[in-house]
């Protein structure tokens, strides 16, 4: 008797399981969207933005569901599905640097007949350019971010000091501040760990310097003079301690740390830090932050950010292509854009959002991302994005910690670089 | 109904076992060696082109492989020649009739059981540069006037992993050996002691012989796991600085998902198959030899 019982538990818990799920979609012929995305603070925005997607189009709907946290992760999860050919993702969240390998692997759909010229010109253009691969159009940006500067505002003001241009000057300003303040602040600090953090800041000291990872052409180009040079500066900058000691192992929550303890007179991270800054209960530094454009090295003629960011991806498997184009338009609408700046301090993809009235209330320091956006740098596009990266990061660490000269990694970069692919 | 003899519905009672094994165990590992013989990327579609050993050839003049392969055997041979002679040390300790015997067991065994994810993150904050308390102690001891940046450093950064995992994983030998002094019959110390043997002959000649089988299953455990380093240096280093704490087995997932080349990365997964393979055949004859004394026992 008690064995019957347990069998019938056995089979009406699938059954439970599979009921439910055949209620939902059975109720109409209404189209369910899968969307793979990571929810901002808690989802609510997702969710508002769903809820006024449902009002003009009652028969979709839009089901979230969440990718891990750690952006690797993210794109194994969705490598493995989609070339497994699951079709039950219909577009999901993914980061500027995956254009070229979702494309090059024939996983995504085209998107240039979706998209009009007239419409894409409405965007920043570094977020298009970054959805781009070979000439054709993959992703719908959303979500826009650009590495800033940093400063302690009090600091420079007591001591007279400007927001430095070039990086030489960056860090004679702090050496001065630090010796007028009787020592214990460190110059520059940024996520220096071993990975993407690395690739972001080191390509950042690349173009500043003039200098390129890979060129328009495809052709390798990391060992320059350019390069070597500014490298070389970061180097005797760490040797000389205007860098905190552990700094190559700094993700960018130790580097805000370092920042906001009162510890760093400058620091290199993205915008959502600022923020944190001003929260006075995780910050020492509240009101005493300013966010300026990156300096420049000696041979640049500007301070470059690289672009981060987020777009959507349309699986190529979907069955439900025009459905989900739809919300997808929608997510990158301007006022879906409004909501994520105004609730999670995203920065927005389309040009118009910069100048919007609530927005610039809410981060006045918006106002100066079109210029830094509009001269900011892609990261090498390569199918190979992950090799170039993981090659990039290492050897420039191979530099700062003095195992290797800085001119000697960079051509160890190179060779190894020209053998990616191969 | 024919009623089944009783070998036969052994095997029968073994089939679910054997299926799920073949499935889940066999397949992947003999498809894993078939792909390493091909051509096969991520970003240049599913077409497979076979190449031979061609993958395994590359691998030897690959530096970042040596480099990942020196790593990972000297990690393994100092975290599990700690682990050993500590877990000796503490199942002795652990063995005293004293009192609180049974905290002391439950107190040992604590960061074996913290994920290790977890415990990589407190290691992460005890050996940060600037508030850690490795660098806050030498600092006000007055051994150290600028911080040591532990994990920016090759050698350091080294020390801390392996020290982390000798931390977490010495509780776990150490039970293992407890399991095997408790099999020693005291009546053979007796002996041994009226026969006017001392301590340290007693331990040498009596507890170690006894301990052999023990040892050597627990050693292939950890030489076996420890060859998989992967999720502490995840939490520590990501393999950082440069490439001076990368495993074998973070370089093989980093070639197979991150790099998504899949020829390359299965040959370095059927390498370390291989070599693992290699480890534990040393150890199947003391196994083997338990195992035959055991039955001997029983009959």
């Amino acid at each position: 008797m008690k064995q019957r019982n347990l069998i019938c538990l056995f089979l009406l818990v699938p059954a439970f399981l599979f009921s439910a799920g055949t209620q939902e979609t059975g109720k109409s012929k209404e189209v369910v969207l899968n969307w793979y995305s990571h929810a901002s603070s808690l989802g609510a925005t997702e969710q508002t933005i769903i809820e006024a997607f449902n009002e003009q189009n009652p028969d979709i709907t839009v089901k979230v569901i969440e990718l891990p946290e750690a952006t690797n992760d993210k794109l194994q999860a969705l490598l493995i599905a989609l070339q497994s050919g699951d079709s039950s993702i219909d577009f999901f969240n993914a980061d500027v640097t995956w254009t070229a390998t979702f494309a090059s692997a024939g996983l995504i759909e085209q998107l240039d007949s979706y998209m009009l010229e007239s419409e894409r010109k409405e965007f920043l253009p570094g977020t298009i350019e970054a959805a781009r691969y070979q000439g054709k159009l993959w992703g719908i940006p959303f979500r826009t971010d650009a590495g800033v500067l940093y400063y302690r505002s009090d600091l420079l003001e007591k001591h007279g000091k400007p927001v430095p241009k070039t990086y030489e000057e960056l860090f004679a300003i702090a050496a001065q501040i630090n010796e007028a303040e009787g020592g214990g602040l460190y110059a520059l600090v940024g996520s220096l760990a071993n990975g993407e953090g690395m690739t972001c800041n080191a390509v950042e000291w690349f173009y500043s310097n003039n200098g390129e990872v890979i060129g328009s052409d495809g052709s390798i180009r990391i060992n320059s003079p350019q390069n070597v040079e500014i490298l070389s500066i970061m180097v005797d900058a760490y040797k000389n301690r205007l860098m905190p000691e552990g700094v190559l192992s700094y993700g960018s929550g130790d580097a805000r740390a370092s920042m906001f303890q009162g510890k760093q007179v400058f620091m290199r991270a993205w915008p959502k830090a600022y923020a944190m800054g001003q929260d006075a209960t995780k910050s020492q530094v509240a009101g005493k932050l300013g966010v300026a454009p990156l300096p420049k090295g000696p041979q640049g003629t500007a301070g470059k950010s690289v672009v981060g960011g987020w777009q959507l991806f349309l699986n190529k498997n979907s069955k439900q292509k025009d459905a989900a184009i739809k919300f997808m338009k929608f997510y990158a609408s301007e006022y879906a854009q409004k909501l994520h700046a105004l609730n999670d301090s995203y920065l927005p993809a389309r040009r118009s959002l910069y100048a919007d009235a609530d927005i610039l209330a809410k981060y006045p320091y918006y106002s100066q991302f079109p210029s830094i956006l509009e001269s900011a740098v892609a990261r090498p596009q390569s199918p190979y994005y992950a090799e170039i990266s993981a090659i990039l990061s290492a050897e420039v660490q191979n530099a700062m910690k003095q195992s290797k000269s800085p001119s000697q990694a960079l051509a160890d970069a190179q060779k190894a670089m020209m053998n990616v692919g191969k | 109904m024919k009623t089944l003899s009783r070998k036969q519905f052994g095997y029968l009672c073994l089939t679910p076992t054997i299926l799920i094994f073949a499935i889940f165990g066999v397949y992947p590992v003999l498809r894993t060696i078939l792909i390493s013989m091909f051509r096969f990327r991520l970003q240049t579609g599913p077409t497979k082109t076979f190449i031979g050993l061609e993958n395994y050839i590359r691998m030897f003049s690959d530096t970042r492989f040596f480099g990942a392969l020196l790593f990972t055997l000297g990690f393994t041979i100092l975290t599990v020649g700690c682990e050993v002679v500590l877990g000796l040390l503490f199942a002795q300790m652990m063995n005293l009739p004293i009192k609180g015997q049974g905290v002391l067991r439950v107190v040992v065994l604590i960061p074996w059981a913290i994920p290790t994810m977890v415990s990589g993150f407190m290691w992460k904050f005890m050996v940060h540069d600037q508030y850690g308390v490795f660098n806050q102690i030498l600092m006000s001891t007055g051994l150290l006037d600028s911080f040591i940046p532990w994990l920016s450093q090759d050698g350091t950064a080294r020390f801390i992993l392996i020290l982390s995992d000798i931390w977490k994983t010495a509780p776990y030998v150490s039970l293992l050996i407890l399991a095997g002094l408790q099999t020693i019959p005291a009546s053979l110390m007796e002996a041994a002691e009226i026969d006017g043997a001392n301590a340290l002959k007693r331990y040498f000649l009596i507890t170690l012989p006894l301990l052999k089988p023990v040892l050597a299953t627990a050693i292939l455990f950890r030489i076996i796991s420890s060859f998989k380093v992967f999720t502490v240096i995840v939490a520590l280093t990501n393999g950082g600085p440069g490439y001076a704490t990368e495993s074998l087995t973070m370089y093989t997932m980093r070639t197979y998902f991150d790099a998504g080349n899949y020829g390359y990365g299965s040959a370095l997964a059927t390498f370390t198959l291989l070599l693992t393979c290699v480890i534990a055949l040393f150890f199947t004859d003391v196994i083997k030899n338990k195992i035959d004394a055991g039955r001997r026992g029983t009959r």
